[in-house]
């Protein structure tokens, strides 16, 4: 299942999802972007059902932009957020979405901040988080060095702390992405290159 | 000449008029007139109610005043029983964005949808168009404190101040003169007070005949909807309106 994660800093958030794209043992892609650039503050990463995880996460991009052009201001992190949710849980008791996502993005209102949402439709802010079988490897890493008010320099200082450890002992051997979002936009994070 | 374009909604004149519309408007120029004033730590909403009787149970149900959200509230001039159907669909919308969102609506997007609403009724379906026009004075994260004007064509209109229903011309050429960019919502009530009395048909001025209300934000931070209540309301009027038909 494939890693994403998300860490909240003091003034972004940065964001590492892996770069593989495959079907049972074939790898298929190995320079897939599943951060998708939402608008210019939020940033939406996907993992899951192949099919699925374009087609809603599309669906979702596209009623983003609306909004913004209907009413000349973006939606909120917090409306966004449930708003999402809202299409994952109407989903579910009919035919669910199997994508899990990390929403991460930057508002006047709350500063960056990130939502964990799965295909359930549970949704929880956080500090950090992830998805897929990284989280066995990463959450407690993450527990112990995460702090309040990070600099980017240790944000990132922790990502690759983070890589390092799945190349060490998770299974599957991948690139990664890094992108980081706040209250000038988005941008890609360069890591340094595999050890 | 015009009869024989005028019967439905659904057509236009030679001219390009829809008068369907325009005769719904002219229906609102008989109504009990409302005033709002935006201010800057709020907006004031006043209005003139048509039906008063002391047999009227007015505590349960208001003529012109209503709460559509905790952010938003309106006040009607015209045709009631139309008024009821837009107040509910306003209030549905708003709940239906807050369900979806776990936002309040900001306020253009309600009055947008409820101005679409009443567009649907000069386009399509062989209907008469409602006969209401609405003031509304709400708040949203995005712009503060907003006051919207809407009439039965669905357009719709920001403003700083202005005034619907009988006698409107007269209020609105007052505001121009008397209303002043920065004002606070306490300076509003009393140009509300002088205004409304301007253009009230009656001579007495009780707090029978008006509701007041104001929204405005609480030290907490919440947005509150506050109707003044009579005695508070008497006094205002006893210390600002100014009498009638004084010209003619």
């Amino acid at each position: 299942m494939e890693t994403i994660l998300a860490i909240k800093l003091k003034d972004v958030v940065i964001t590492l999802s892996d770069t593989n794209a495959g079907r049972s043992i074939v790898k298929m892609k190995d320079d897939e972007d599943k951060i998708l650039v939402l608008d210019q503050h939020k940033l939406l990463l996907t993992s899951g059902e192949a099919g699925d995880r374009i087609q809603f996460c599309e669906y979702i991009s596209k009623n983003v932009s609306l909004y913004e052009l209907r009413n000349g201001y973006e939606l909120t992190m917090n409306a966004a957020a449930n708003y999402i949710r809202n299409e994952l849980a109407t989903a579910v008791r009919q035919s669910p979405y199997q994508v899990n996502l990390i929403l991460a993005g930057h508002d006047s209102h709350d500063g960056p901040s990130l939502y964990f949402m799965d295909y359930l439709g549970s949704m929880q802010k956080m500090s950090f988080t992830c998805h897929g079988y990284a989280g066995y490897f990463l959450l407690s890493l993450l527990d112990k060095h995460w702090r309040e008010g990070m600099s980017i320099d240790e944000g990132v200082q922790l990502l690759h702390m983070c890589i390092q450890e799945l190349k060490t002992r998770f299974i599957v051997n991948t690139n990664y992405i890094a992108k980081a979002v706040g209250v000038d936009g988005v941008r890609v994070v360069p890591l340094l290159p595999a050890a | 000449m015009a009869r024989r374009y005028d019967s439905r909604t659904t057509i236009f004149s030679p001219e390009g008029r829809l008068y369907q519309v325009e005769y719904a408007m002219a229906a609102i120029d008989h109504a009990g007139a409302c005033v709002g004033i935006l201010a800057k730590d709020g907006v004031v909403l006043a209005a003139e109610k048509k039906s008063t009787s002391k047999l009227l149970e007015n505590t349960v149900s208001s003529e012109k005043m209503y709460k559509i959200d905790d952010h938003l509230a309106c006040v009607v001039a015209g045709i009631t029983a139309d008024a009821n159907i837009i107040i509910n669909y306003a209030r549905l919308s708003s709940q239906r964005h807050l369900y979806q969102y776990q936002e309040p609506i900001p306020v253009e997007q309600l009055v947008a949808q409820v101005c679409d609403l009443k567009q649907g009724y000069t386009q399509y379906g062989g209907l008469r168009p409602f006969g209401t026009s609405f003031l509304y004075a709400g708040w949203d994260v995005q712009y503060g404190f907003q006051l919207y004007h809407s009439d039965p064509s669905g357009n719709y209109g920001g403003w700083k101040a202005t005034a619907i229903g009988a006698n409107n011309q007269a209020a609105q050429s007052i505001l121009r003169t008397d209303y002043k960019a920065e004002i606070n919502v306490e300076d509003a009530l009393k140009l509300a007070a002088k205004v409304i009395s301007k253009s009230m048909d009656s001579v007495t001025l009780t707090s029978e005949k008006l509701e007041f209300a104001y929204l405005h934000r609480t030290e907490k931070g919440t947005i509150v909807l506050k109707v003044l209540d009579s005695a508070t309301l008497d006094q205002l009027l006893k210390d600002n309106a100014e009498p009638a038909n004084d010209t003619m």
